[in-house]
């Protein structure tokens, strides 16, 4: 038998003396290193350098720029009129609007999110599979696409919807205008319907159906014992859902941007935007101090939704629960069938119809056979802006999705599944950019940039937009790959190296082999995340390093929809591709694990 | 395989001592077991055999090679010790098959192609897997995790074999079944094992020797038997099923050869014969153990034994293979396994003796 003959370990009697030998495999300089812990200390460094870099800096310049009489790298003095500046009634009013949005598109939203996740999670509506998948696509498209979209469909004079109400109705007026506060939150409530429905759904299913069981033993009514029962039990979860939804809200920059700012509209995301870019001589101190100071109570609001969720943010992949009880609708399955359809129609058919049909009409509003042209694609194969802009907006996507999943990768590694000293730091720190709405953190950059010593020429170059998409992608991917390690239990770990196997041989072929399906869904989020970039993008692009978002954003400016129309066709099919790619990976990871 | 040799050994998290100077050595080809509740210190003691755990003070060493002297600052890391481990959870790495799994620490070995796969297949034909080894890990039971786990700890022909509780989470038949297949290719391949469990029969079945810990100290080490029957202390001795332990104190004593004695105790009603590690001096008090399994009943107690009780039935539970019984006599109460086919029930009175050498004399705790 082989294992009886490899005793060669010599005579290990009790009369040999002890020696501190060589071990009988060489140990490797890193082992060394290792060992004394001079390594780690090294790595655990190098990761607060670049956290640092990625979320303290910005932020302290932030509030260095504050109190900053000048724009960026001008010598200047030090004073609080920034502070003093936001301290308006315009501020004010500017101020309620953005509370005020936020709330009138949050509550709307949830009540239809928790709809709709009944329908997916616990009736026996038919292709509740596919419908999930369909009423989710809206989050995933990039708001700019649809913004766009729905300033056609939406618009008083030419809109879509206005025609065909004149047309149906014989009748003048226009019912419909997207520009107004009215629009704002429509086009808001689209994200985060989806949102909130990825977030609460899962809770939906996971419940378990002995609770609602023991409800309807004791005599209540199957209505009663959804209220009574169903919905407290997710009060947790939909008040978390709930107060993110609300943070994101207010961070909002596209919908604001584009249906508030042209008819006077202003919440604070774009008053920065507007007081940098928008005026004759950019108020930079005023737009800095204005986003300290929205940072301050972005910090506040995160703090107590901290503490609601208790670090649980994101459910992303689920393990294996509970079957939950499914209702049996009769033939009302098919009226919430339709529902769902409808709201998938009204969200992603609608405003990508739009986009196909004014990419081939000669002019936006104007429909007739006689109308219809390729022009518009070959303008815009022909244009080199464009060219640059697709060609920047992938090399960063490619780039920023990689570099920002294997910085949280290895963030996420040391603050779950080590007991490292510095860890809790790092943590927080990656956790910085969270409450920095993309604005905020543009301008933080802005500054940070401008005031890098000499050698570094990060300011207006592509770089500039990789750190600002690394930093704002950071937080989810910490999120997503600690979610993944969690569910991997340590004995798989130190088997590997009890058996032979180095940290770094344990690190790659036990836990990054397992992790990997999880890398690869937070790769695609932030691949979304990064193409669907405009408020960071807008204030650190320059020429030549333009993205698309700014691009479209730019053309859309000088009144050519229909080039950005062909623009945001291609971008969707790239959108629906991605999201496709993923569902096949997190469908594998499931059915393998 | 060699030997593992444990030297004053602790082990503190924060203020907390989990291991508490402990000092064990393991025979080369030896199966010691340890053995105490959760929290005694056991895992953490094995843990720092296999270098997953820095022991704080003390020297452990490996065969003839010092693996970690705390004082000299000198540590081994795992991968460097050359040693097999079975986890609770048996560790299968699910991404990959039974032979990837087994095959993994021959892989970090780099060894040649060929020999991998023989290697291999004849482990698992060791631990009768071979037709599974294409299956992927997650499609197994419990059962066969366990003997995919065993081969791969075996695989690379380790100086040790360290088991982290392996049976605990297979089912009652099972556990007997694998524990005594896993003792049987033990003993036919000569392993040096040091295996931990919280279970007391596992323990006994299982090993050579038994290190009983308890608040990260050894209590006692010894053969099973050992254990069972002559304990060292009252914690000891009730750690194992529910003994009656009876307050008396020494009449005579005298010596019967190899540090063994017999002494004469009396308690309150009864006297008798006990034997006993140490020389008591009369009118000192003592602790006798008597095993319920060791008392006789009603027929068999038999007019005249040495060490008799009388009393009423207070309780009978039918097992199966036996019947527990509770003796109330004068207050003193007994626990007495008697025969399934017990004729008394509740509220008879009952006679009840222990025979020369089942009772067993240790030095009450000091408190």
């Amino acid at each position: 038998m082989a294992i009886v003959a490899g005793s060669d370990t010599g005579i290990g009697g009790q009369l040999a003396p002890p020696h501190y030998g060589t071990p009988r495999r060489k140990a490797g300089f890193l082992t060394h290193l290792n060992s004394l812990g001079i390594g780690r200390n090294i790595g655990i460094l190098l990761l607060l350098a670049i956290l640092a870099f990625l979320a303290l800096y910005p932020l302290s310049m932030l509030f260095y720029g504050s109190l900053h009489s000048t724009p960026p790298g001008m010598a200047g003095e030090f004073n609080l009129d920034g502070y003093r500046q936001i301290l308006t009634n315009e501020n004010f009013v500017i101020l309620l609007n953005t509370i005020g949005i936020s709330f009138a598109k949050t509550i709307p939203s949830m009540a239809l999110a928790i709809f709709l996740a009944w329908i997916c999670a616990r009736t026996d509506t038919p292709f509740r599979g596919t419908l999930e998948v369909l009423i989710t696509l809206p989050f995933f498209i990039p708001p700019i696409l649809t913004a766009m979209a729905w300033g056609m469909l939406g618009n008083k004079q030419v809109g879509v919807i206005n025609m065909a109400w004149q047309w149906l109705t014989g009748l003048k007026d226009s019912p419909i205008n997207v520009y107004s506060y009215g629009g704002i939150v429509w086009h808001m409530a689209q994200y985060s319907t989806p949102f909130l429905f990825l977030f609460i759904v899962d809770s939906f299913r996971a419940m378990d159906p002995s609770l609602e069981e023991a409800s309807r033993m004791c005599g209540a009514s199957r209505w009663r014992t959804l209220r009574r029962i169903t919905l407290v039990l997710m009060m947790p979860a939909i008040v978390a859902a709930l107060m993110l939804s609300l943070i994101r809200g207010m961070e909002n920059f596209e919908s604001p941007l584009f249906f508030g700012l042209p008819v006077g509209i202003s919440v604070i995301t774009t008053e920065i935007y507007n007081a940098i870019n928008h005026r004759a001589t950019p108020a930079y101190q005023y737009a800095t101090a204005l986003a300290f100071a929205i940072m301050a109570v972005m910090f506040v609001l995160v703090v107590i939704q901290w503490m609601l969720l208790h670090g649980r943010t994101f459910t992303t992949v689920t393990g294996k629960g509970y079957s939950p009880n499914i209702m049996k609708l009769g033939r009302w399955r098919w009226a919430t069938f339709a529902f769902c359809i409808l709201f998938f129609l009204v969200t992603v058919v609608l405003p990508v119809g739009q986009l196909a049909v004014g990419s081939f009409f000669k002019f936006f509003g104007f429909y007739g056979w006689d109308m219809l042209t390729l022009d518009h694609y070959r303008a815009v194969l022909q244009n080199t802006d464009f060219w640059r802009s697709l060609t920047n907006t992938m090399l960063l996507g490619l780039m920023g999705a990689t570099a920002t999943m294997v910085l949280g990768g290895i963030i996420a590694y040391v603050t779950v599944r080590t007991r490292w000293r510095g860890r809790r730091l790092i943590d927080a720190l990656a956790w910085l950019p969270w409450m920095m709405p993309g604005i905020v953190l543009g301008v933080g950059f802005l500054w940070a940039f401008a005031m890098l010593p000499g050698p570094f020429p990060i300011y207006g170059t592509i770089w500039a937009l990789l750190l600002a998409y690394i930093a704002l992608g950071t937080p989810i991917a910490v999120r997503v790959m600690s979610a993944s390690y969690h569910q991997l239990s340590f004995d798989l770990e130190e088997c590997s190296r009890v058996h032979g196997a180095s940290w770094w041989q344990t690190l790659w072929r036990i836990l990054i082999a397992l992790a990997w399906p999880a890398f690869a869904v937070g790769w695609v989020l932030t691949f979304f995340g990064i193409m669907r970039e405009l408020s960071a993008s807008i204030l650190l692009y320059s020429v030549g390093s333009e993205v698309l978002s700014v691009t479209l954003l730019k053309l859309w400016a000088n009144g050519q929809a229909e080039q950005v129309s062909v623009i945001g066709l291609m971008m969707m099919f790239l959108v629906i591709f991605f999201r496709w790619v993923q569902l096949k990976l997190i469908k594998a990871r499931i059915s393998t694990l | 395989m060699s030997s593992v040799l444990v030297e004053d050994v602790s082990r503190t998290f924060g203020d907390v001592i989990a291991v508490n100077h402990v000092n064990l050595r393991v025979e080369r080809g030896e199966f010691v077991t340890l053995l105490g509740p959760s929290g005694c210190g056991k895992t953490t003691t094995l843990r720092m055999v296999a270098g997953l755990e820095q022991n704080t003070s003390g020297r452990i060493s490996i065969g003839d090679r010092v693996v970690s002297d705390a004082e000299k600052g000198f540590f081994v890391p795992p991968d460097h010790r050359h040693l097999g481990m079975v986890f609770q959870s048996y560790a299968i790495w699910p991404h990959m098959t039974v032979f990837d799994n087994v095959a993994y620490p021959l892989r970090i070995r780099r060894r040649p192609k060929a020999e991998i796969e023989q290697r291999v297949m004849s482990t698992l034909r060791l631990v009768e897997m071979e037709k599974y080894a294409q299956r992927p890990a997650p499609a197994l039971s419990g059962g066969q995790q366990q003997r995919v786990a065993i081969a791969r700890a075996l695989v690379f022909e380790p100086e040790v074999l360290l088991l982290d509780e392996p049976l605990s989470n297979l089912d009652a038949r099972l556990r007997t079944q694998m524990g005594d297949e896993f003792r049987a290719l033990q003993k036919r391949l000569g392993i040096t094992s040091l295996y931990v469990t919280h279970d007391q029969e596992e323990a006994m079945a299982l090993s050579d020797r038994v290190v009983v810990m308890q608040g990260g100290h050894i209590l006692q080490i010894g053969p099973p038997e050992e254990i069972y029957q002559r304990p060292v202390s009252r914690a000891v001795a009730a750690f194992f099923g529910s003994p009656n332990l009876l307050d008396a104190r020494v009449t005579a004593s005298e010596a019967r050869g190899e540090g063994s004695f017999e002494v004469t105790v009396a308690g309150n009603g009864w006297q008798g014969q006990a034997r006993a590690a140490e020389k008591f001096e009369p009118g000192a008090p003592v602790v006798v153990l008597l095993r319920p399994e060791n008392i006789r009943v009603g027929d068999q107690a038999g007019n005249g034994a040495p060490m008799s009780w009388s009393g009423k039935i207070v309780q009978a539970i039918f097992r199966g293979p036996r019947t527990s019984v509770t003796i109330d006599s004068a207050g003193q109460k007994l626990n007495v396994e008697a025969p399934a086919l017990l004729g008394a029930r509740v509220g008879d009175e009952i006679q009840v003796s222990v025979p020369p050498g089942g009772a067993w004399a240790i030095r009450p705790e000091a408190v």
